[in-house]
């Protein structure tokens, strides 16, 4: 068994290199990178969009690597980029020169499915993109025990600017939780007007579903950050290492123009990850 | 074994016809989609309104999942990347329509751009039976 990527009959053929539709097969286990940057291991960050992207990609390859995976396992890619014009022109070059070029080249023959947006900022000035990855692949071999979701960060590119992992790899015998995207909403539903105020109630209702479903926030394989403004940062940090202590997820965090009402400032997603059997074990 | 779509007691009631969690089976097999914008074909005009888009959206979306043998009520998590606020009612018009009874987690945010600058909704999603 392995993944199945494919384009639909009746859906136009995807503008770039990837799949509309990207599946892996029951008993995988599946990789979640944190969101990478054009940053190098010794924190430089060149100017050009392409040598950002570049190393933002040689990280995704390194975070694969060591969770003993290639580009052949991704399954989905999240491009978010600041600029328009580092795109070029899609109308009248018809491809996508970082798609076709950069992303291909580290995708090596791989199509997974894809989004790409733009944003207005991500968490430095200077980053013009972020990218992060799903990939999945058979359970690794052999009889060692790992835990249901395995945090690391590769000793050779930059460490996370943040109380967050680069990479969450979850044991092929977990279930999955995701979350709809928690925004800062009191019990009654009023919401107040301060980002720190909107961040609080937005981790306790985050935290809440989560419990919900039997789960705490030690299960937080993977979480996307959406901040209206990139100046919330540090309260926003504050806040939730209130609420997620010493979780260590896979994170992305972006700057977005607007969320689903005009008065929110944050939305947080994440995905979970929990093994039941593992209750039965001595 | 099927999905557990919940909203928890103690948290404010979704914003829209969504819920906050959905609950995966676990060794099942899992469908990323790819973000679709709202074109019928490569060579065919983008339509010009936002509703016209998000339907040609779902419709690749039910094609996708088709493909994979999956259903509409088979999608665990929703993500809408909107160009413009003003589009957020519309949005959750379509969707309700489409989706009925089923109502997934969702993410909305509203984003600079689309790859051209005439798409105004792109959509992903993922699904598991």
């Amino acid at each position: 068994m392995s993944n199945n990527y494919f384009n639909p009959d009746g859906v136009a053929r995807p503008g770039g290199n990837y799949m509309h539709g990207a599946e892996y097969p029951a008993g995988s286990r599946v990789l979640y990178s944190a969101g990478q940057v054009g940053i190098t291991a010794d924190g430089a960050t060149p100017d050009d969009f392409f040598e950002q992207a570049d190393i933002a990609w040689q990280s995704i390859g390194k975070i694969l690597r060591d969770a003993d995976m290639t580009a052949a396992d991704i399954i989905r890619v999240n491009h978010f980029l600041t600029v328009p014009a580092d795109i070029g022109d899609p109308f009248q070059d018809l491809v996508i020169p970082y798609d076709s070029g950069v992303a291909a080249k580290h995708l090596a023959g791989n199509k997974p499915a894809s989004t790409l947006v733009f944003i207005p900022a991500l968490v430095m000035p200077q980053f013009r993109l972020e990218v992060e990855i799903v990939a999945a692949a058979a359970p690794r071999t052999g009889n060692q025990t790992t835990p249901t979701i395995r945090f690391f960060d590769p000793d050779d590119i930059g460490p996370p600017v943040g109380a967050y992992s680069q990479g969450a790899e979850i044991s092929a015998t977990a279930r999955l939780l995701h979350t709809a995207g928690q925004v800062g909403a009191a019990a009654d539903g009023s919401v107040p007007q301060g980002f720190a105020a909107q961040a609080e109630n937005t981790f306790r209702n985050l935290v809440g579903v989560i419990e919900g479903d039997g789960m705490s926030p030690a299960d937080i394989a993977k979480i996307r950050v959406f901040l209206t403004d990139m100046s919330d940062l540090s309260i926003y940090r504050d806040v939730r290492q209130k609420y997620l202590g010493d979780s260590r997820p896979a994170s992305t965090l972006i700057a977005i123009e607007a969320l689903a009402m005009p008065e929110l400032k944050i939305e947080v997603e994440v995905v979970c990850a929990k093994d039941d059997s593992a209750h039965d074990r001595p | 074994m099927t999905n557990r779509i919940f909203n928890p007691d103690g948290v404010p009631a979704p914003l829209a016809a969504y819920s906050h969690g959905a609950r995966m089976p676990a060794q099942a097999r899992v469908l990323h989609s790819a973000g679709q914008i709202g074109r019928w074909d490569n060579d065919a005009p983008i339509p010009p309104t936002f509703r016209e888009q998000a339907e040609a959206v779902w419709n690749r979306l039910t094609k996708i999942l088709a493909t994979s043998d999956l259903a509409l009520t088979d999608i665990v998590k929703i993500n809408f990347y909107l160009t413009d606020a003003a589009d957020v009612v519309t949005n959750r018009e379509v969707f309700t329509k489409v989706l009925g009874d089923h109502r997934p987690p969702t993410t909305l945010v509203v984003v600079s751009r689309l790859t051209l600058p005439d798409y105004k909704i792109e959509i992903e999603v993922v699904a598991t039976d």
